[in-house]
């Protein structure tokens, strides 16, 4: 079996480095369920190397490939938060493997900063549904919704949180 | 009932309101094994809003902040309803929501959700740390600055 690390090498991608949380809040919170470690995530920004990218309103100064680069930066996020949740969880190197392996992705909330209108956030959503189907397989089908706002912190284009449950 | 939590909102000189209806075709919590489910709050304070209008245009960042946390104490009051009034059975804040009612392009919505934010964590303490999301809205109901939904782990 693959594992998660493997795909995301495979489509040539690599997890960013977490980032901390920009105000009073944390980045990741995990509940013991009945069913096993239930993980939410803050909503997260497009960072790599630190800082934000893609700043700006997708309809305007984005256009639609912009905004779906954006979207899997932001997704890319989201999956270190899990990460970072799940070994805390399940220690470093459990199973001798990355902690993403044991994570299904349940949810995804997508928020989108666009013009008013703008007919295309399914392709955005999609953007990041079909990265989150790239790193986990199957364990990463996922409910979500998205929706288009006229604001969104730092004027990031996008921002996405996740619930995952870890087994 | 009066409790560990009681005595902290006590110190806090907050007084929760009476539970406020829904205000439509939805209940106010959900509790599913153990997790409860806050449906979205708004600034209301002796049977009225607070505040209305758009964080940035007609109102200050600090009334929103000031908006955020009446919709947090409203979160409160709403959960110790569905808890029998007992708060010292909530073990985490898991989740904050927060909607800002702005006008295109504000940035700040993070300072405005930390009235909300800030005050989860003085009253539970590090039990209140919590994940959360803040996104600005062009529409509230009722022309509400904020709304606030919240996620509890409870006992």
């Amino acid at each position: 079996m693959s594992s998660v690390a493997a795909r995301l090498k495979a489509a040539g991608l690599s997890l960013p480095p977490p980032m901390g949380a920009a105000a009073n809040y944390t980045p990741h919170v995990t509940t013991k369920t009945a069913d096993g470690w239930l993980v939410h995530t803050a909503g997260q920004g497009p960072y790599r190397d630190g800082r934000l990218h893609h700043l700006g309103c997708i309809g305007r100064e984005l256009d639609l490939a912009q905004a779906c680069d954006s979207a899997r930066l932001v997704t890319l996020n989201v999956l270190t938060q899990a990460q970072q949740a799940g070994r805390a969880i399940l220690g470093d190197g459990a199973l001798g493997s990355d902690t993403l392996d044991r994570a299904l992705c349940l949810r995804l909330g997508i928020f989108v900063y666009c013009t008013t209108g703008f007919a295309q956030l399914d392709a955005i959503a999609d953007a990041a549904s079909d990265l989150v189907l790239t790193a986990l397989g199957a364990a990463g089908r996922h409910a979500r919704s998205v929706a288009g706002m006229p604001a969104l912190p730092m004027r990031t284009s996008v921002e996405i949180d996740g619930i995952f449950l870890f087994r | 009932m009066s409790g560990r939590i009681d005595a902290r909102l006590a110190e806090l000189k907050i007084v929760l309101p009476a539970a406020n209806a829904p205000a439509g075709n939805y209940v106010p919590v959900v509790i599913s094994g153990n997790l409860a489910f806050v449906s979205g709050q708004i600034p209301m304070a002796q049977g009225e809003i607070k505040h209305k209008g758009r964080v940035g245009v007609e109102l200050t960042i600090e009334q929103g902040q000031e908006a955020a946390r009446l919709c947090c104490i409203n979160i409160i009051t709403q959960l110790k309803n569905a808890l029998g009034g007992d708060l010292d059975r909530v073990r985490r804040c898991i989740k904050v929501g927060g909607f800002v009612n702005c006008e295109a392009g504000f940035p700040d919505q993070p300072k405005v959700v930390n009235g909300a934010s800030d005050l989860m964590v003085a009253v539970f303490g590090d039990a209140g740390r919590h994940a959360r999301f803040a996104v600005g809205t062009n529409a509230l109901p009722f022309n509400c600055a904020v709304e606030v939904e919240a996620t509890f782990e409870v006992a």
